[in-house]
């Protein structure tokens, strides 16, 4: 036997008198069945509503102080980069290849041997990582030279689990520019090969945001954790 | 009510637009919430707090502490967006699991100063003070939001559902008041009943 029309079923539901097939049909079908069981449980809640279920908004005060509160959350006071920005990093790094910006000619390494024991390793540039939220431990992050390569260096081992991930940035001196380094592993650290021609000096700021799985490449605006770099 | 073809299939083309405009709108708001964007508490809380508010209303009873708890309910949602996922659960069902939660934390400090002040109290056994003559929290939220989607289901549904559940009304009397055909009240009675039902799993959660 088909199955009774949805019409019917809410019919029911709201106690209307059903025909005697209808009401055998419904005993004998676990689909109808369930389905009629939800939609009278919907009623039998609906018809309970009294006048003081009626939705009314809170006082007007509430959001003003809502307001003041977020705006003491830590997270407010450093201003991670927002508005989201498009991310321009291939814009950028063809800026910086043109000019000929190299790190290797600004003459600015420091080096420092305890921090460069593989021979063929020298520190370019080195970086405390402030929390800026929800996180205990400052990370820390460095750029190495490397046979040639510069490579980011960073270790955060405070970061809480997340369903999201964290991904590693550097950004320019007033957050309006951006490059998007990788992505980190939250119990490791992980280092960071960075692309040829880069100039430290536009994008000193290391950065560690929480991001969403949204699909928007963008930067979250969510910083977690964020230094810059002494080069 | 529809004299001509061209009117309901206009008619139709709009509801079908708004309705895909407000889930846009929905998943927009989830995914700038979930990123991090500050703007997206105050658009939550232009939606859901006449939903936090009433729900800790009536459970609570005490505007000045509803109040309170729909305050906490929002810094909360901000402070803990990180534990949101958009994968696990709508948004309203979130944001409800947490004012769920604040009145839980409202009864229980209220609970520990009742017990202090009458000094000593046999709590083995012995039915907390506050669910005395109290529904259930569960009951509470349902019908909250039952009301608020019975208000924003628009006329002629609105009323047609009024009149069915309050008025006791069959969709033969409600057609023949409301001067409307009988088979347009049965959709009406069906769709906005699976709307209800739609809407009270997108806000239930398991607490």
């Amino acid at each position: 036997m088909s199955h009774l029309d949805p019409d019917t079923i809410a019919l029911i539901a709201l106690g209307e008198s059903a025909l005697p097939d209808d009401i055998e049909h419904v005993r004998g079908c676990l689909l109808c069945q369930g389905e009629l069981d939800e939609l009278t449980a919907v009623a039998a809640s609906a018809r309970a509503i009294s006048p003081q279920d009626r939705p009314v908004a809170p006082p007007a005060q509430i959001w003003d102080r809502i307001e003041a509160e977020m705006g003491t959350t830590p997270r407010a006071i450093p201003a991670p980069v927002q508005p989201r920005v498009r991310r321009k990093s291939r814009a950028m790094f063809a800026l910086a290849a043109s000019v000929g910006v190299l790190i290797g000619g600004l003459g600015t390494y420091t080096m420092i041997s305890a921090d460069s024991v593989d021979s063929g390793s020298t520190l370019v540039a080195q970086a405390a990582l402030e929390p800026l939220r929800d996180v205990k431990e400052p990370g820390a992050a460095s750029v190495q030279q490397i046979d040639g390569r510069e490579v980011l260096n960073v270790q955060a081992s405070g970061l809480p689990a997340t369903n999201g991930f964290y991904e590693v940035w550097l950004l320019a001196p007033d957050s309006s520019n951006m490059i998007s380094v990788g992505m980190l592993d939250a119990t490791q650290g992980g280092q960071f090969p960075l692309p040829a021609g880069i100039d430290l000096t536009a994008f000193p700021i290391v950065d560690i945001s929480l991001e969403q799985f949204d699909g928007d490449v963008t930067h979250s605006a969510d910083s977690i954790l964020r230094g810059t770099l002494a080069i | 009510m529809h004299t001509s073809a061209n009117d309901v299939s206009t008619g139709r083309a709009r509801a079908t637009q708004v309705l895909s405009v407000k889930e846009t709108a929905d998943l927009e708001l989830t995914e700038r919430f979930a990123g991090g964007d500050e703007s997206a508490v105050r658009d939550m809380y232009e939606r859901w707090s006449s939903l936090v508010y009433t729900i800790a209303l009536r459970s609570i009873r005490n505007p000045d502490d509803a109040a309170d708890v729909t305050q906490s309910v929002f810094i909360s949602a901000w402070k803990g967006r990180a534990g949101f996922d958009p994968n696990a659960g709508a948004l309203p069902a979130w944001l409800l699991g947490i004012c769920r939660r604040k009145i839980a934390d409202f009864y229980s400090a209220k609970a520990r100063v009742e017990i202090a002040s009458t000094q000593a109290i046999e709590s083995d056994g012995s039915e907390p003070i506050h669910q005395v003559d109290t529904l259930s929290i569960d009951t509470i939220v349902d019908r909250v939001v039952l009301a608020d989607e019975l208000g924003r289901l628009g006329d002629p549904q609105q009323k047609i559902m009024e009149l069915a559940f309050f008025n006791d009304l069959t969709h033969i009397q409600i057609a023949s008041v409301l001067d409307l055909p009988l088979g347009t009240v049965k959709s009406h009675i069906r769709r906005s009943l699976d709307r209800l039902k739609t809407r009270l799993e997108a806000t239930s959660v398991t607490p």
